[in-house]
């Protein structure tokens, strides 16, 4: 690459930044290029290219030197990242190395983070949601953080707008708390899964057990065949990296997208310092960029930028972009930025068996599960504990071969396995109240490897968790009682927050200047010229998996920002 | 002070892979590693290794753990995915049924015969009295180890319970 720190300024001025290339970015930097705005993305970690930069995607099981399992060297050497699920031999590289990226627990926090071009949109379960105004009502009803600037009404379209082009498989299911959006064929449930389903509807008034509403292409429209994608194969292993194309990502939709309009620039290995706050303008200018390889500082030139390195990492930028006129932070004249930090409860999970469907199997991989959207608290206030959760619901059966002996027996047996029982699982994602003492700052002393502070995280449960936890296990017990499960195991895991990987806030939207950082477009009220559509402009959780919402926040905030500068509003 | 190389190799915290990086000169010819084995194993006691694995999965008419050669994807694996106290485990396991064997036969595990190699382990398998802990304790642990490489091996994979790179869409419920 060129040496882009003698480039002239002319060279490293763009007409919009956007910091940071992951599901929210690149739905910015598409939205911004097909306007015909010369776009700027910084990415902080190296590029991964669709297909050809997926060194695993194409592995078969006895080609993993562990078969899958960590090394006892990598799990000593990622205490935090090695808790997350999907960072197994397959996927490790899309992940960070502890070691490199440190960052101070003031309360336990694992903050799990994949710093490449494409980020965490290559390793997300793909499960999208709408909000309702159910949500969006959610804290003017209940009384907790401020009153979200929009209602459904105002995102719906944009919604409509980010699902048919990623491509969304789910099932018309027709309910107020979960609406419908634009959806390819949904993916089948299992015999099982629709049996609880039915019991389910028998047994309650207001729950529902659905097909989960998933970022897979099941139908390819023009479109995604536009896009270069191509039906999912239901491989499963969409850590890896798709070579179908077949789950929305970054890497496979929307850079290629927004590289074919022409008005892309890609810079990797660009670590954010700070934004460049104009005094004298009373707007951003642009983006002080540390080389990640040569620690070079560069700076980049914007009139428009959209800030999306994910929620709390916005929120470092943010904070550490001090001036005169904002000495506590970019846009942070009330304090509250980087507070009313919140996240997904997970800590639940229920397990159980069922004896009947034994004429009747799965066959193939599913990347996907059924779900459970919230249903306490809904239409009113009901239970000791503000708001609810949704869950994940799966059923599947598996075969087993009896172990106990060993020699030809045991062969013959790990040869010819019988089919078990039909085995159900679900796991809990609670929605949690953002509270000014759930907070991150910046650390006055500790710097990471690129002289930017570390980020210091506040972030604990509380009461309303401890509740809802136990209401989650109590009322799963009795559907799962109810439908004839057997052998029911539930669990609370106790783990710290941040395995959801849902942590939000902290440059939160609101009508009020003196009490929110952006307003209704996502815009800083307080510098006109940025946004912020990641996770950490959200007001409050809700229930639903975040990411779909972040990528109608960027499209609509786009537009919004475009429509602005046409007027010179910005 | 002079060090023994295992611990040299130790302390440089090795494992399989980088072993081969190490100049020549390093390795003594009795203390070789196998190219393949990876846990420091000699060449006897990864033959060793190699007849247990037979012993839990031999071949009949289909292959056997040695024909899978399962005994290098036990080496690396205990090597590179067990915790210090797994490895003892192992390491005292290894040497419990060898011990046993020499005691009971007079001769090493790898000399006996099928016959003798299931009576043995049909008595740590039962616990029965006069067995050493460390081998029953052992027993799973290598029986888990033998069937994981068994089940995830090509041969299983490809012949026998085919797994499919693209499988195209599942069906959620079908017929038996």
């Amino acid at each position: 690459m060129a040496n882009l720190n003698i480039d002239s300024k002319e060279q490293r001025t763009f007409d919009a930044i956007v910091i940071g290339s992951g599901i929210s970015g690149g739905w910015s930097a598409k939205e911004l290029t097909e306007r015909g705005l010369k776009t700027l993305i910084l990415e902080r970690g190296r590029d991964v290219k669709h297909n050809i930069d997926y060194p695993t995607t194409n592995m078969m099981p006895w080609e993993f030197k562990h078969r899958g399992d960590l090394t006892d060297q990598e799990k000593k050497d990622n205490p935090v990242i090695s808790r997350c699920y999907a960072f197994r031999e397959d996927a490790k590289h899309f992940f960070v190395k502890d070691k490199e990226h440190p960052y101070v627990q003031d309360k336990p926090f694992d903050w799990i983070r994949g710093y490449q071009v494409g980020g965490k949109s290559l390793l997300w379960a793909r499960q999208t949601q709408r909000w309702s105004d159910f949500d969006f009502e959610g804290p003017a009803r209940d009384g907790f953080a401020v009153d979200w600037p929009i209602r459904y009404k105002e995102i719906a379209p944009w919604y409509s707008h980010v699902e048919k082009f990623a491509g969304i498989s789910g099932n018309k299911d027709g309910l107020a708390e979960l609406p419908d959006g634009e959806f390819l064929p949904a993916m089948e449930m299992t015999c099982v899964e629709k049996y609880f389903s039915e019991e389910v509807k028998k047994n309650y008034k207001n729950r529902h057990v659905i097909i989960g509403r998933a970022a897979h292409i099941t139908d390819p429209q023009p479109i995604h065949i536009q896009q270069g994608r191509a039906q999912c194969q239901q491989r499963s292993l969409c850590q890896r990296g798709c070579p179908f194309g077949g789950y929305f990502s970054s890497n496979s939709s929307t850079l290629p997208w927004a590289a074919k309009t022409g008005n892309l620039t890609l810079r990797p290995f660009s670590v954010v310092h700070s934004i460049i706050y104009d005094e004298a303008k009373g707007k951003a200018s642009g983006v002080k960029v540390i080389d990640a390889n040569t620690k070079e500082e560069v700076e980049y030139y914007a009139p428009i930028i959209f800030i999306n390195a994910a929620a709390l990492n916005t929120n470092l930028i943010l904070l550490n972009s001090i001036s005169n006129r904002f000495p506590n932070g970019l846009g942070n004249d009330n304090g509250l930025l980087g507070k009313y930090v919140a996240f997904h409860n997970y800590r639940a999970r229920i397990s159980g068996e069922y004896d009947g469907f034994k004429d009747f199997k799965t066959e193939g991989r599913r990347p996907n599960g059924g779900y459970i959207p919230r249903f306490r608290n809904v239409q009113k206030q009901e239970t000791d504990f503000l708001r609810g959760y949704a869950a994940g619901f799966s059923a599947g059966r598996g075969s087993h071969s009896d172990t106990d002996g060993f020699g030809t027996t045991l062969k013959e047996n790990l040869l010819h396995p019988e089919l078990g029982s039909w085995y159900v699982g679900s796991h809990m994602m609670g929605e949690t109240i953002p509270k000014e003492t759930n907070f991150v700052a910046l650390d006055k002393t500790l710097k990471d490897e690129w002289g930017i502070p570390q980020l210091k995280i506040n972030v604990g449960y509380d009461d309303n968790d401890e509740k809802m936890t136990a209401d989650y296990i109590q009322q799963m017990t009795e559907m799962f009682e109810k439908a004839g499960f057997t052998n029911i195991q539930s669990n609370d895991s106790k783990a710290a927050p941040g395995l959801d990987i849902h942590e939000m806030g902290g440059v939160r939207m609101g009508n009020d200047p003196k009490t929110s950082l952006l307003n209704k477009w996502n815009q800083l009220h307080a510098c006109k010229n940025v946004f912020v559509t990641d996770g950490a402009s959200m007001t409050s959780t809700s229930t639903q998996n975040p990411s779909l919402t972040y990528m109608a926040f960027s499209a609509r905030a786009v537009d919004y920002a475009v429509s602005q500068s046409k007027k010179k509003e910005l | 002070m002079t060090i023994s190389r295992r611990t040299l190799i130790k302390q440089l915290m090795l494992g399989a892979g980088a072993a081969a990086l190490l100049p020549s000169c390093v390795f003594d010819k009795k203390e070789k590693t196998v190219e393949g084995a990876g846990f420091l194993l000699s060449e006897d006691q990864n033959k060793l290794l190699a007849e247990i694995a037979e012993t839990i999965i031999p071949k009949t008419s289909t292959p056997g753990a040695k024909d899978l050669k399962v005994e290098e994807f036990i080496g690396v694996m205990v090597t590179d995915c067990f915790d210090k106290e797994t490895q003892d485990k192992f390491s005292k396991g290894m040497t419990a049924v060898s011990d046993l064997s020499e005691k009971r036969f007079n001769k090493s595990f790898i000399q006996i015969t099928p016959e003798q190699r299931t009576e043995l382990f049909s008595d740590i398998a039962s616990k029965k009295e006069g067995i050493p802990v460390e081998a029953i304790d052992f027993f799973p642990l290598i029986k888990g180890l033998t069937i994981r490489g068994y089940m995830a091996s090509e041969y299983i994979l490809t012949e026998v319970k085919p797994w499919l790179l693209v499988p195209g869409p599942a069906k959620g419920c079908i017929a038996v």
